[in-house]
């Protein structure tokens, strides 16, 4: 029987539902705090045959994904996806690659460069976004050049360096909420509309989950991107436009607790049952 | 299985929590809601301190 080892610092309720489900299918569980965890190659002993990465925090979740991967320990999601869905850049960029629609984009370090960037955009309003970041923090809607300087000033000198990268997306109008498409190796198995008022749609800044029906179109186009980026456990952030849909982002430890009450789905049970498909095939 | 009990740092108020309770789980005091995070467990008590505030990396 599989032991799976479930790396996280925090645990917060999605790691409550998820020990639920793997205790509903009678794995072996090892709860991994990777904040007490020394990675030392040369004395580190591994206890569990695969591992699933649910660290609140994105550098060490990162860190101990690289370092398993290299004692030859299977990692869901991968160092390669995490890398990629992290970074808010990085996606959108292999998102272009691959042709999948998303918002008009770019990357400046200075105020001149953001102009022209908006330009080449199509003008204001438009979001600056951390490249690093989660839950609809320091997100900022600009809506003319004096917003402009006066944010990047403020990056500029209070900022850290990352926070000095200048993510810069097309604004995109919504229709009052967003869709969340949770997607397990490359399939869409639910999705939920993040329902607000307030442009940030994210049920961290309050944001009502309501079911979505699933079509035919979210279905392909979560798993385009999905494949896009390399695949296993993701959820994926659309916008819903006259020309269809956007990919927006993707997220690679997904927080689903708010999401298997409206869909009617135990997302926890299809994320155990992934990594138990997944060892099988070790 | 009996409830596991614990002292909220903030308020002092008695909490009680579930038996399925995991070091590093996240709470709620029940009294004030405080954010907290359980530090230690040792047969059927706990130790609680405050949850530490968001950082930059944290997230989906």
């Amino acid at each position: 029987m599989l032991t799976l080892g479930i790396l996280h610092t925090l645990i917060r309720a999605d790691e409550k539902l998820l020990l639920d489900a793997a205790k509903k299918r009678k794995l072996n569980i090892r709860l991994i705090d990777v904040r007490n965890v020394v990675f030392n190659p040369l004395t580190y002993t591994t206890e569990f045959d695969l591992a699933l990465e649910r660290c609140v925090s994105t550098v060490k979740g990162g860190y101990a994904t690289k370092f398993l991967e290299s004692q030859g320990v299977k990692v869901i999601n991968s160092s390669k996806v995490a890398s990629i869905c992290e970074d808010k850049f990085l996606t959108s960029l292999v998102l272009q690659k691959n042709k999948i629609s998303t918002p008009k984009f770019a990357l400046v370090f200075g105020v001149e460069e953001a102009r022209l960037a908006i330009e080449q955009m199509g003008g204001y309003p438009v979001v600056i976004k951390p490249n690093l970041g989660s839950w609809g923090r320091l997100l900022a809607k600009v809506n003319d050049t004096d917003s402009l300087e006066a944010l990047i000033e403020h990056k500029d000198v209070l900022g850290s360096p990352q926070q000095k990268s200048l993510y810069i997306q097309q604004y995109i109008r919504k229709p009052g909420r967003d869709i969340r498409v949770f997607v397990i190796n490359g399939k869409a198995v639910c999705a939920i509309y993040r329902k607000s008022e307030h442009w940030i749609t994210n049920t961290a800044r309050g944001g009502e989950a309501l079911n979505c029906k699933l079509n035919k179109a979210l279905r392909t186009l979560a798993g385009n991107a999905s494949n896009a980026v390399g695949g296993g456990i993701l959820a994926l952030d659309i916008f819903e436009t006259d020309e269809g849909y956007l990919v927006n982002e993707i997220n690679h430890t997904m927080e689903f607790k708010n999401s298997e009450e409206p869909t009617g789905v135990n997302i926890s049970g299809e994320v155990i049952d992934y990594c138990l498909e997944v060892y099988k095939n070790l | 299985m009996k409830n596991i009990l614990a002292v909220c740092p903030v308020c002092d108020a008695t909490t009680k929590l579930v038996p399925s309770t995991q070091v590093a789980e996240v709470i709620s005091c029940a009294d004030c809601k405080s954010r907290l995070v359980i530090d230690n467990l040792n047969d059927n008590k706990a130790v609680l301190k405050e949850a530490p505030e968001v950082e930059e990396d944290w997230g989906e």
